[in-house]
């Protein structure tokens, strides 16, 4: 009886946006996978992704590159990504290193995220 | 009738038996001895867990007083925790061990359903109020998890554990006694967190092992604490040292329980030797990380080591030699003054990794370590790599 690495919630319902929570790691194990939950349950006509890793204690490389992969899926259907990172996080560091932020807004709460998302996307109508 | 060697002693027991009841005035005796008999009999095996020792007395109280329903218990939890509890049941011989069984049961039941203690003992009240006849329980109910050294802990009307760290004085962790079980449907229980340094020990006691005849509780109390000051850390002598001192110090004649929990760190060297297979490397980390909280790393260093040591892993295990794949990669992890060493083995090739994806992995090692020194070899890879720790203390 093995627990799984992690699990994809979406307990933050958004007409305009798709809302995950992933509670605990994310590694090349189970990359793919989360990737392609990600993908089936998101619309063309969202305005985005807020991928919120607040509850994840573990993010590789393979990770890392799912992020980057993820923006540049919905770049190209003009969707945004939005990642949720907890001042001080311990993974902070390395998403930084990463340099992730070029590719996706880094919100530090769900709360901020989602504001973010819809004034902008009220707001001017996104580019 | 005659079976080889077994008559001889039946008599004997039956002999005493019979000597026994004569010398019983009213059956007081027999039905103290089978509530002992009882109460022991229910009482649990103490689990065994990394990171944890631990050791539990219990004793019956003397002939002329109750033979209460005092009991401990401790059980594993989900993610390397640990539930421990302690309490204490009003009430007198088999009755109340047949009580203390139920909210024995009962609070693991809750316990397993991975509810925090206040809500545990929220649900305990309900129960006795609910199912139960009889008098008052007092209980406390902590979670230890050695990962992180911390326990967090709730108590209904239970007097609080002590906390002996090493070089320190023994203090009473703060635990807001709540509302003891059975009393209101409107009871409060707080929870309260506190730290266990390495080899600090936590003692969950009854009142009988602080309360005596002559002996307030308040005073008895700080005489245990003294006690616990003076002796030995290790759960098994501390428990057999508290029992010795008990008649010079409470004279109590009240059942009793005790329960102490001693945090052990892992040894200096780390050795995890697991299949060469995708999902080892989450084993690794469990191991990993609480090693390394032991060693005295942070939760970003915890993070960043564990991450390098992850690649270095992945890398090993995707480009494994095919012939050998079965054969067991091997992490070691040592402490060499406030520089923690890190080397995964294996018997496959160190393969150049393509620039996309795994090209990312090694560069974040060498970017998140001090050095990284990768030996490819026609028997194995050997990648050592070294991260001096920021506040290394301790070990």
């Amino acid at each position: 009886m093995k627990a799984p690495l992690a699990q994809l919630r979406f307990d933050e319902l958004d007409d305009a946006l798709l809302v995950g929570r992933v509670v605990g790691e994310i590694e090349s194990a189970n990359a793919d996978a989360l990737r392609g939950a990600l993908l089936r349950h998101l619309r063309n006509d969202s305005a985005g992704l807020v991928l919120d890793l607040s509850s994840t204690s573990y993010l590789d490389s393979a990770a890392i590159e799912l992020l980057f992969e993820l923006a540049r899926r919905l770049r190209t259907h003009r969707q945004r990504l939005c990642l949720v990172v907890p001042a001080g996080a311990p993974m902070r560091r390395v998403l930084d290193l990463c340099e992730i932020d070029t590719v996706a807004e880094i919100h530090e709460t769900i709360d901020e995220a989602l504001r973010t998302m819809h004034e902008d996307s009220e707001g001017g109508g996104a580019g | 009738m005659e079976r080889g060697g077994i008559p001889e002693e039946g008599a004997v027991i039956v002999g005493a038996t019979l000597s026994a009841l004569k010398r019983a005035a009213h059956g007081v005796e027999i039905e103290r001895r089978l509530g002992e008999a009882l109460q022991l009999s229910l009482l649990p095996e103490l689990p065994v867990v990394p990171g944890l020792r631990f050791a539990a007395r219990y004793r019956a109280g003397t002939a002329d007083t109750r033979v209460g329903g005092d009991w401990y218990d401790a059980f594993p939890l989900r993610a390397g925790k640990v539930g421990i509890v302690i309490g204490d049941v009003v009430g007198q011989g088999v009755e109340a061990a047949a009580r203390m069984a139920h909210l024995q049961s009962a609070l693991r039941a809750y316990a397993l359903e991975g509810l925090r203690p206040a809500v545990v003992l929220e649900r305990m009240n309900g129960f006795v109020l609910e199912g139960e006849q009889g008098g008052m329980v007092t209980v406390l109910y902590a979670i230890v998890d050695p990962d992180g050294s911390t326990v967090k802990l709730a108590s209904a009307g239970h007097p609080p554990p002590l906390i002996h760290s090493p070089g320190g004085t023994p203090v009473f962790a703060e635990a807001r006694a709540g509302t003891p079980l059975g009393v209101t449907y409107f009871p409060t229980y707080e929870e309260s967190m506190a730290t266990l340094d390495p080899w600090s020990t936590l003692l969950l006691y009854t009142d009988g092992l602080a309360e005596g005849p002559e002996l307030p509780l308040a005073d008895g109390l700080e005489a245990l604490r003294l006690s616990v000051a003076d002796g030995p850390a290790e759960p098994e002598e501390l428990c057999r040292t508290l029992l010795g001192s008990l008649d010079t110090r409470a004279g109590s004649r009240d059942d009793l329980a005790l329960l102490a929990v001693q945090v052990t760190p892992p040894e200096r060297t780390l050795v995890i030797s697991v299949p060469t297979r995708p999902s080892s490397v989450a084993c690794m980390r469990r191991a990993m990380s609480r090693w390394l909280r032991s060693a005295g790393a942070d939760d970003v260093e915890i993070y960043e080591i564990l991450l390098a040591c992850g690649e270095a892993c992945v890398n090993t295990i995707a480009h494994a030699h095919p012939a050998v794949s079965d054969a067991p990669f091997e992490v070691h992890a040592t402490r060499e003054g406030d520089e923690i060493v890190i080397v995964v083995s294996d018997g496959g090739k160190w393969r150049r990794p393509p620039r996309a994806g795994r090209g990312r992995g090694v560069a974040l090692m060498r970017e998140l370590m001090d050095a990284v020194r990768i030996d490819p070899g026609d028997r194995g890879t050997r990648v050592t790599m070294r991260r001096r720790l920021e506040h290394a203390s301790g070990t």
